[in-house]
């Protein structure tokens, strides 16, 4: 009996993971990051909310073009950086 | 998928994409139909209200908006005075009863009255298009927040779906204009390729607002993080959706400003009949508030304009101003989704629209299996896939067919009447869903979507027999609205039968047809 999942299965469930949840945490940094916009609150919110549909679906779309699972989750870590900088500055600024 | 190290520009990227694209497309799929074509349906609510209501009065010459708030004020003062607000609709031509809405004792109550002399209305029991409306985004029967949850992770899959199918296609223009008829997954390629290239723009369109309607569900994060107070924070999803909650009564008596005046001058700035709604806050109290939404006629943002006023000395109280770019870019996605600024052609090219987005579903799910059933060793789960495309693509339509045929045939007196009009909905779908899986596959797709063109084609008939409405009526009477649900149903019907024709008597034919000439050539 083979208690992990083969390789390609595996590699599958981590391009998975990295679309799915990975995906909606980069949508959610960026709402967050909004936040950091020398606007008034509510208006860098609304653009938050506004434009992570576009921030998930460009993560889930990069997240399989990527060459490779590694090449995914390193291109996810990439593009949250800067986010989560944003975020941090904006819920904290 | 996961194939490592495999260059992904050209071939390698597009094929990612097939994947990406077959599989997102096929787990939302038949949600994401169901969403499309109810949604189609909801352009027309409240025609479809109408027609469901044969009892109500068309209202030809209502009063003048000014007099019927005005005595709209006096019947209200008398009958529910102690209601935290009232919101009073006008009539338009979607809507010719006047209707009233307040929280009562037992709940929101609602008056309806003609407009021509305030007599109350009743109709039948129903929930007439607001049950499609409903339907497209939070379902039926479920938990009201999952089941928007459930609609929004297809509303999501599908805008991947969509985005990876745009970069899967080399030469979109070229396949728009290529048709192969008869040649099995050929044909559902290329008749799939047509519907979404055709209404691509529109497809996104109404994808990603649609998942903006529900975006402080779905993305509350900046705002919880942003606003930490729930008080100031349902503040500013107020603000947000620009729509203003009631405020605390006073408890000081102040008699209520003339509000009549107040609708007659901004009548006289946004025209006759641009006043939607009134709501009136605390009348006859110091805390009153009066609150005019002007009709949404030719405008794409759908939040705002309306005015605000102090209910006592009628003074305004909001500042008239432009709204900022960002809440007119989220009211006019907002009034992009809804449509409800659309004069009756756009609205039909956006019920076009809807319907090759449904068309784009069906032939996606289609094309799915037709690919698979080529191959030499058909994947195991492949029958059931097709037995569910049957019972929700042409299960559906059925469905929503026996929607109509309830409302005119459930006794008008019968207990819990609007429910079972949607009872009946689910139940006929149940009944495809089991008709689908017993009959062979093929058969079953000609059967229902025969039933469905038969449903459809007899529901103007059974209008004229059950009411006064039937299409001949309302013709001579002058009644488009209610005339164009009865001609859309015959042009439905037709749509259904002309499918039908056009598919093959047996899957089988078809398949050793194309096998034939895929080994051929």
């Amino acid at each position: 009996m083979r208690l992990l999942p083969s390789t390609s299965a595996r590699r599958l469930g981590l391009r998975l993971i990295a679309a799915g949840p990975g995906g909606y945490g980069l949508a959610t940094l960026f709402s967050l990051a909004a936040l950091a916009l020398p606007l008034p609150t509510l208006a860098a919110a609304r653009i938050g909310m506004l434009g992570s549909f576009a921030v998930f679906a460009a993560a889930v779309i990069g997240v399989f073009a990527a060459r490779d699972v590694g090449r995914a989750w390193a291109g996810l870590a990439l593009a949250a950086l800067p986010l989560a900088l944003g975020a941090w500055h904006g819920t904290h600024g | 998928m996961a194939r490592t190290a495999e260059p992904r520009r050209g071939p390698g990227l597009r094929r990612a994409m097939g994947g990406v694209h077959a599989w997102s497309g096929l787990i939302a799929a038949w949600l994401v139909f169901a969403i499309f074509l109810t949604g189609t349906v909801s352009f027309f609510k409240d025609t479809l209200s109408l027609w469901m209501q044969p009892e109500l009065p068309r209202a030809t010459s209502p009063l003048e908006a000014p007099e019927l708030v005005a005595r709209w004020v006096a019947l209200l003062e008398a009958r529910a005075p102690e209601a935290a607000s009232w919101t009073i609709s006008l009539p338009s031509e979607r809507e010719p009863v006047s209707t009233a809405l307040w929280r009562g004792a037992e709940g929101i109550e609602r008056l309806a009255v003609d407009p021509e002399d305030m007599s109350p209305v009743t109709a039948r029991a129903t929930r007439g298009g607001d049950f499609f409306y409903r339907f497209h985004f939070q379902l039926h029967y479920l938990p009201v927040i999952a089941a928007r949850w459930l609609v929004g992770a297809a509303a999501m899959l599908m805008l991947i779906a969509l985005i990876s199918g745009v970069i899967l296609h080399k030469k979109i223009l070229r396949d728009f204009f290529t048709f192969r008829g008869g040649k099995g997954p050929r044909s559902w390629l290329d008749a799939h390729n047509a519907f979404s290239v055709l209404g691509l723009p529109f497809h996104l369109m109404i994808t990603y607002t649609g998942l903006v309607t529900l975006m402080t569900l779905y993305m509350p994060w900046g705002l919880e993080a942003a606003f930490p107070e729930p008080e100031t924070r349902r503040q500013a999803v107020s603000e947000l959706h620009d729509f203003p909650r009631v405020g605390r009564a006073a408890g000081v008596a102040a008699p209520l400003v003339e509000v009549a005046g107040l609708v007659a001058d901004a009548e006289r700035d946004w025209g006759r009949g641009g006043v939607a709604r009134v709501r009136i806050e605390h009348a006859g109290d110091a805390a009153a508030r009066v609150i005019l939404w002007r009709a949404p006629g030719g405008r794409l943002n759908d939040q705002g304009p309306r005015r605000v006023f102090d209910g006592v000395t009628g003074r305004r109280q909001d500042t008239g101003e432009a709204p900022g770019a960002d809440a007119l870019t989220h009211g006019v996605m907002v009034g992009l989704h809804a449509g409800r600024f659309a004069d009756w052609s756009l609205r039909w090219l956006y019920a076009g629209l809807g319907l090759a987005g449904c068309g784009m579903i069906a032939t996606g799910l289609v094309l799915w299996t037709a690919k698979r059933r080529l191959k030499p060793r058909p994947p195991g789960g492949l029958a059931w896939v097709e037995r569910l495309n049957v019972a929700i693509l042409a299960g559906l339509p059925v469905a929503m067919a026996a929607y109509l045929w309830a409302n005119r045939l459930l006794p008008v007196g019968l207990p819990g009447r609007a429910d079972w009009e949607v009872h009946a909905v689910f139940l006929v779908w149940l009944a495809m869903l089991v008709h689908a899986s017993l009959r062979p596959v093929a058969r079953a797709w000609r059967e229902q979507l025969w039933l469905g063109s038969l449903l459809l084609a007899l529901v103007p008939p059974l209008n004229a027999l059950t009411t006064e409405h039937g299409p001949l009526a309302s013709l001579l009477d002058g009644d488009g609205q209610r005339l164009g649900v009865d001609l859309s149903c015959w042009a439905l019907a037709a749509l259904l039968a002309a499918i039908a024709r056009r598919l093959p008597a047996s899957r089988l034919a078809t398949h050793r047809r194309a096998r034939k000439k895929a080994i051929a050539s």
